[in-house]
C-alpha cells in the first residue's frame, strides 16, 4: 500500500517536472539559441521481497538539452566566414562604385583635359583656349583629390568599425567569462547541467564568432577557454583578456590590434582573421591601400610625363616651358619614421621618385642596423644595401634617397611610401594662360637662294637641358657632305648626307630630305615670336595615346583600367563567395535547428501526453486512498 | 526530418526576402535602362565602357579639330583664288602694254592700275583669320608678314612654320602654308634658268625666256652671251671659257650645254645677255618690276626692246608664280578632301563605338520585363503560401 502511494506520488512529481520542462520549451520557442530540453524518466530502484522485485515508481533522472556540439561549432565557423566576406564586400563595393562610376570616374576628367590640349593645339595663340586648359587642369586635379578624399573617408569608416568591433570583442569576452563563473557555480549546486546558462554562453560565443574567428576549448570544470588569432586567449576560465587599439609605429592614423601581456601589448594584427575584424583588415590590405597607391602612381605618372613634355616647349612670351603640374615626384611627402626611433636630432630624409615609368609599386623600409644601412622593398622583401647614403644621395630601385638633416641611430627604421598620398598632393604649377608652352623653341628655314630641291623638317628638341638657344647653320659643302656651325661659326657636327636621316646637335634634332646642291644652306634658329606654333601642344595631346607608364607598356587609361578591373573582380568574387557562405550558414543553422529547436506541435502533443500521465497518476492516488479507506473501514467496528 | 517552428517561419521569410531582392533589382534595371547598375555587376564591362566613352569623346574632339581645319583651309583657298584672279588681270595688262602702238602715257596709266593691283595682292597676302591671326605668316601669327621697304623691295617678316591639326588617332593635317613657301620661294625665269638683257645694251635685241632641251647636259653655270660684232656672238661660262660662238641669225636657236634661246630684232656689238640659273623671286617683286618697266618706257626702238624684254621676263616669272599658287591651292584642296573622308571614317567609327557601348550596357527590355513578371508571380506565390501555412498549429485544436 505504502508503495502504491509512493509510486503514485513519484509519478505525480515526475509528471509535474515533465510538464514544467514542456512549458519551458513552449515559452522559449522564439528565444534565440535556445536548445529544447528533455526530461529523462528513470524507474526507481525496485524493492526486493521474497518472491521477486516490485517497482517503486519513476524518477526524473536528468533534464538535458538536445544539443550537438559539432553543429554548434560549424555554425560558429560559418558565421565567421560569412561576416568576414560581408564586411569586406560592404566596403569594397563602395570603392568599386567610386572608381567605376561612369560620371565621376577619373578617366572622364583625363579625357576632358586632353581635349582641352587639343583645343589649344587648334588655336595656340588664343588666350581663351589656354584659359580653358588651365580650368580643365584644375578640374582634373580636383577629381584626383576628390577620389582620394573619398577613399580616405572610406578608410575612416573602416577605422571606426575596427574600433567598434574590438570594443564588442572585449565586452563579449567579459560576458563569456562571467557566464563561465555562473556555470562553474551552478554545477556545484546540482549534479545536472545548467542548460539555460549553457545556451546563453553558446549565444555569446556565436556573437563573438561574428567578430572574429575563434577556437573554443571545453575545460573539465564546465568553463570554456576562447582563443583568437594564433592562440591568443581572450577568455581563460573566469578571466577575460582585453584587446586594445594600437597605432602603427610609422603611421598613427593606421589602427592595429593589440593583445595585452601584463604590462605591455603585442601587435597581433597580422594574426587576426575571420569575422568582421578579419574582413576589415583584409579590405584594408587588399583593396584600400592598393587603390590609393594606384591612384598615386597615376597622379605622379601623369604629372611627371606631362611636365617633361611641357618643359620641351616654349610659352606665349618666348620663355621655355616650366612645370605644368606641381612636381610631386620630388615633393610628395613619402617618409615616415618609427615612433621607436632614437636618432637625435630626428633624421629628415628626402625621397624622390627617380623614374616613375619604371617604378615598382611597393612600400620600402629603410633601416640602420649594426652592419650598415639597407633599403628593403616590402612587396617581395628584396634587400638593397646602401653605400653612399647618408653621406651623399643615392639612387636605388628608382628612388633617390638623401639625408637633409639629423641622424639615424642603430636600430632606427623608416617606412617609405611615395605613392600613398600623391593623389591628394597633385596640383597645377601655373596660373597664367600665357605660360602654357604650346610652341617648340626651335624652328628651321631653307635659304631662298638654294638651288637644290632639298627640304628641312621643322626641327625638334631631343634634350632640353642641352638646348642653348643659339642659331645654327646647316651648310652643304657638297651634294653629299654637310657641316653644322653655330652663330660664331664654330663647327658643331658634320657628316655624310643621307636623305631623311636625323642630324642631332646641342639638344636639337633635324632632318633634311631630297637632293641638295653644293652651297645650299638651312638655318636652325630659336622660335622667337612663334606664337602660332602648336607643335608642343600636339605633342602634349598625344601623351594620352603613348605608353608612358609601367616601363613603357601602359597608357594612363591602361593603369586606371587595371585598377578598376582589380577592385571590380575582387568585389565580384567576394559577392559570389559571400552568397555561397550565406547559404552554407543557413544550411548549418537549419541542421542545428532541426535537432535542437522547439517545435510547438511536438510540445503540444507532449503536453497532452504528460497531462494524461498526470491524470492517470492521480487515479493511482485515489485508488490507494480508497484501499486505505476500505482497510480502515474493516478495523473500525 | 524534423523542422522546428522557428525554422518554418525563417525559411519562408528568407524565400520572400530573396524574391523581393531579385524583383527590386530587375525593377531598378528597367528604370535605369541598364543591365549593370554598379561596376561590380560586371567589372570588365565597366572598364571597357570607360575606355569606349573615352574613344567617343576623342572622336568628337577630332570633329572639332576638323571644323577648325576646314575653316582655315577654305580661307586659304579663297584668298589664293582671289590672288589668281588679280594676277591674271595683271598678266592681261602686261600683254596689252607690250603692244608697240601704245604711248608712254598710256603705259603710265597702265602702271597705275598695276600699282592698285599690287596693293590688292599685298592685302590678300596679309589676310587675317577670324581670330585676327595672319594666315600666311608661318608661326609669327600676330606679325604682318608682307610689307614693302622704302627701297621698293619686299620684306617677309614671317617664318616657314606650318601648323598641323590632329584629325584622327594617327592623322595630322597641315592647315596653313607659310608665306615663304607660297609667295617668296618661287623660281624665276623658266624654272631652270633666266635670261636677262644688260641694262647698258645699245641694241634692240629681244631675247625669249628659253627652255631646257637636255637637262643632264645643263650644269647650272651662268653663261654670258656677248655680241662681239653686230652679227656674231660668243657664249662664255662663269670662268670665261668659251663655250659657243656663232653667227647671229634672227629667230635661230642659240644653244649651250642643253639650254637654248632665240633672239629677235637687231642687237649691236657689245650687247650682253646673261643666262643664269633660276633663283627665288617673290611674286610682289615680279609685279613691281612690270610696273617699273611700264613707268620707264619711251618710244624709241631701244627702249621698246628693253620693254619687250622686261615683259617677256615678267610673263615667265608670273607664270611661275601662278603655277606656285595653283600647286598650293591644289594641296589645300586635297587636304579639304582628306578631311571629308576622315570625317566619314570618324562617323562610322563613332557608330561602331556607340553600338559596342550599347551592347555592353543597355538592357534587353523584352527579357527584363519577362523576368519581372516571373519574379512578381514568384513573390506573390511565396507570400500567399506563407499565409496559408502560418496559422497551422496543434494548439488551435486543443
Amino acid at each position: 500500500m505504502a508503495s502504491l502511494l509512493g509510486t503514485g506520488i513519484s509519478a505525480l512529481l515526475s509528471t509535474q517536472r515533465a510538464l514544467a520542462t514542456t512549458s519551458q520549451n513552449i515559452s522559449n520557442v522564439n528565444t534565440e539559441g535556445y536548445s529544447r530540453q528533455r526530461v529523462e524518466f528513470q524507474p526507481r530502484t525496485p524493492q526486493a521481497f521474497g518472491g521477486g522485485f516490485i517497482g517503486a515508481g519513476v524518477n526524473v533522472g536528468d533534464v538535458s538539452r538536445i544539443y550537438d556540439s559539432f553543429l554548434t561549432d560549424q555554425i560558429r565557423s560559418s558565421t565567421s566566414g560569412f561576416t568576414q566576406l560581408d564586411s569586406y564586400l560592404t566596403l569594397s563595393t563602395q570603392v568599386d562604385n567610386l572608381l567605376g562610376d561612369p560620371n565621376i570616374n577619373l578617366m572622364v576628367g583625363v579625357q576632358s583635359f586632353f581635349n582641352a590640349t587639343q583645343d589649344v593645339a587648334d588655336d595656340p595663340a588664343s588666350i581663351p583656349a589656354r584659359q580653358v586648359l588651365l580650368s580643365e587642369g584644375e578640374s582634373l586635379v580636383n577629381r584626383f583629390q576628390y577620389i582620394d578624399q573619398r577613399l580616405t573617408d572610406i578608410g575612416d569608416v573602416m577605422n571606426r568599425d575596427i574600433r567598434g568591433v574590438v570594443g564588442d570583442i572585449n565586452s563579449l569576452s567579459q560576458s563569456i567569462a562571467d557566464v563561465n563563473r555562473k556555470i562553474a557555480d551552478a554545477r556545484t549546486l546540482s549534479s545536472g547541467e545548467p542548460n539555460d546558462i549553457l545556451d546563453q554562453r553558446d549565444l555569446l560565443l556565436k556573437q563573438l564568432s561574428e567578430k572574429t574567428s575563434i577556437t573554443v576549448l571545453d575545460q573539465s570544470d564546465g568553463t570554456v577557454n576562447v582563443f583568437i588569432g594564433n592562440g591568443q586567449a581572450v577568455v581563460a576560465g573566469v578571466e577575460s583578456r582585453d584587446l586594445s587599439i594600437l597605432n602603427n609605429e610609422f603611421d598613427i592614423s593606421r589602427l592595429e590590434v593589440g593583445y595585452s601581456l601584463g604590462t605591455s601589448s603585442v601587435n597581433i594584427t597580422g594574426q587576426v582573421s575571420g569575422g568582421e575584424l578579419g574582413g576589415l583588415l583584409q579590405f584594408r590590405n587588399e583593396v584600400l591601400d592598393e587603390a590609393k597607391d594606384s591612384l598615386g602612381y597615376l597622379a605622379v605618372g601623369l604629372s611627371n610625363s606631362f611636365n617633361q613634355q611641357h618643359r620641351d616647349g616654349m610659352d606665349l612670351k618666348g620663355v621655355l616651358g616650366g612645370d605644368f603640374f606641381k612636381p610631386i615626384d620630388t615633393t610628395t611627402p613619402s617618409v615616415l619614421s618609427s615612433t621607436s626611433n632614437t636618432g637625435s636630432p630626428a633624421a629628415q630624409i628626402d625621397v624622390d621618385i627617380a623614374n616613375i615609368n619604371a617604378y615598382t609599386q611597393s612600400d620600402y623600409a629603410l633601416d640602420r642596423t649594426a652592419s650598415g644601412y639597407s633599403l628593403t622593398r616590402l612587396s617581395d622583401n628584396t634587400v638593397f644595401s646602401l653605400s653612399t647614403f647618408p653621406g651623399g644621395s643615392e639612387t636605388v630601385d628608382n628612388l633617390t634617397l638623401s639625408l637633409s638633416s639629423g641622424a639615424l641611430a642603430v636600430g632606427d627604421s623608416f617606412l617609405i611610401r611615395p605613392l600613398r598620398t600623391a593623389a591628394s598632393d597633385i596640383g597645377l604649377a601655373i596660373t597664367d594662360p600665357a605660360a602654357i608652352a604650346a610652341a617648340s623653341p626651335v624652328r628651321t628655314q631653307a635659304n631662298l637662294a638654294n638651288t637644290g630641291n632639298a627640304t628641312i623638317d621643322p626641327g625638334a628638341i631631343n634634350n632640353i637641358a642641352q638646348f642653348d638657344g643659339d642659331s645654327y647653320a646647316v651648310n652643304f659643302t657638297s651634294t653629299t657632305t654637310y657641316e653644322v656651325r653655330d652663330s660664331l661659326n664654330n663647327l658643331e657636327t658634320s657628316g655624310t648626307y643621307t636623305s631623311g636621316n636625323p642630324i642631332s646637335f646641342n639638344g636639337i634634332t633635324i632632318a633634311v630630305s631630297g637632293v641638295p646642291a653644293s652651297g645650299d644652306n638651312f638655318t636652325v634658329v630659336p622660335n622667337s615670336g612663334g606664337i602660332g606654333d602648336n607643335r608642343n601642344a600636339l605633342n602634349l595631346s598625344s601623351l594620352q595615346n603613348n605608353n608612358t607608364l609601367l616601363s613603357n607598356t601602359a597608357k594612363y587609361s591602361d593603369v586606371y583600367s587595371q585598377l578598376i578591373v582589380d577592385v571590380g573582380s575582387k568585389t565580384m568574387r567576394t559577392e559570389v563567395n559571400r552568397d555561397t557562405q550565406e547559404s552554407l550558414l543557413q544550411q548549418t543553422v537549419a541542421a542545428r535547428d532541426s535537432k535542437s529547436a522547439v517545435n510547438l506541435d511536438e510540445e503540444a502533443s507532449d503536453l497532452l501526453r504528460f497531462q494524461q500521465q498526470y491524470q492517470a497518476a492521480t487515479q493511482i492516488i485515489s485508488t490507494a486512498d480508497s484501499l486505505f479507506q476500505s482497510l480502515l473501514g474493516v478495523l473500525r467496528r | 526530418m524534423r523542422i522546428s517552428t522557428g525554422q518554418v517561419n525563417t525559411m519562408a521569410l528568407t524565400a520572400i526576402l530573396d524574391q523581393q531582392a531579385r524583383l527590386s533589382q530587375t525593377q531598378l534595371q528597367l528604370a535605369a535602362g541598364k543591365k549593370n547598375l554598379t561596376p561590380a555587376d560586371d567589372p570588365v564591362a565597366a572598364s571597357k565602357s570607360i575606355g569606349l566613352d573615352q574613344s567617343v569623346s576623342k572622336l568628337q574632339q577630332y570633329q572639332r579639330n576638323m571644323d577648325m581645319a576646314e575653316s582655315r583651309l577654305q580661307l586659304e583657298d579663297s584668298t589664293l583664288s582671289d590672288m589668281t584672279v588679280v594676277l591674271n588681270r595683271i598678266r592681261e595688262i602686261a600683254l596689252v602694254g607690250n603692244n608697240s602702238s601704245l604711248t608712254p602715257e598710256d603705259r603710265s596709266l597702265l602702271a597705275n592700275e598695276i600699282k592698285e593691283r599690287q596693293d590688292e595682292l599685298l592685302s590678300l597676302a596679309n589676310t587675317r583669320d577670324s581670330s585676327g591671326e595672319y594666315i600666311y605668316a608661318g608661326y609669327q601669327a600676330q606679325t604682318q608678314p608682307f610689307s614693302q621697304n622704302s627701297s621698293g623691295s619686299y620684306n617677309y617678316a614671317g617664318d616657314s612654320g606650318q601648323r598641323f591639326l590632329q584629325i584622327g588617332a594617327s592623322r595630322q593635317i597641315a592647315v596653313a602654308d607659310s608665306g615663304n613657301d607660297v609667295f617668296m620661294a618661287i623660281k624665276n625665269g623658266n624654272g631652270t634658268f633666266t635670261v636677262t638683257d644688260n641694262a647698258a645694251n645699245t641694241g634692240a635685241g629681244v631675247i625669249d625666256p628659253g627652255s631646257v632641251f637636255n637637262a643632264t647636259a645643263y650644269d647650272g653655270d651662268t653663261y654670258t652671251l656677248t655680241f662681239v660684232s653686230d652679227t656674231s656672238y660668243e657664249i662664255r661660262d662663269s670662268s670665261n671659257n668659251l663655250e659657243v660662238s656663232g653667227t647671229y641669225v634672227e629667230g635661230q636657236q642659240i644653244a649651250v650645254n642643253g639650254i637654248q634661246t632665240t633672239i629677235k630684232g637687231q642687237p649691236l656689238s657689245g650687247d650682253v645677255f646673261t643666262l643664269a640659273p633660276s633663283t627665288s623671286k617673290d611674286v610682289f617683286t615680279t609685279v613691281n618690276d612690270l610696273a617699273t618697266a611700264f613707268e620707264n618706257s619711251s618710244s624709241n626702238a631701244v627702249s621698246t626692246a628693253k620693254l619687250n624684254n622686261s615683259v617677256n621676263r615678267f610673263l615667265s616669272d608670273i607664270d611661275q608664280a601662278m603655277e606656285s599658287l595653283i600647286n598650293v591651292r591644289s594641296k589645300a584642296g586635297a587636304r579639304l578632301s582628306t578631311i571629308d573622308s576622315q570625317r566619314q571614317l570618324n562617323e562610322s567609327q563613332d557608330i561602331q563605338l556607340k553600338k559596342d557601348l550599347s551592347e555592353l550596357n543597355d538592357l534587353d527590355y523584352a527579357e527584363a520585363i519577362t523576368q519581372l513578371n516571373l519574379q512578381k508571380v514568384g513573390l506573390e506565390a511565396a507570400q500567399q503560401s506563407y499565409l496559408r501555412i502560418q496559422g497551422l498549429s496543434l494548439f488551435n485544436y486543443l
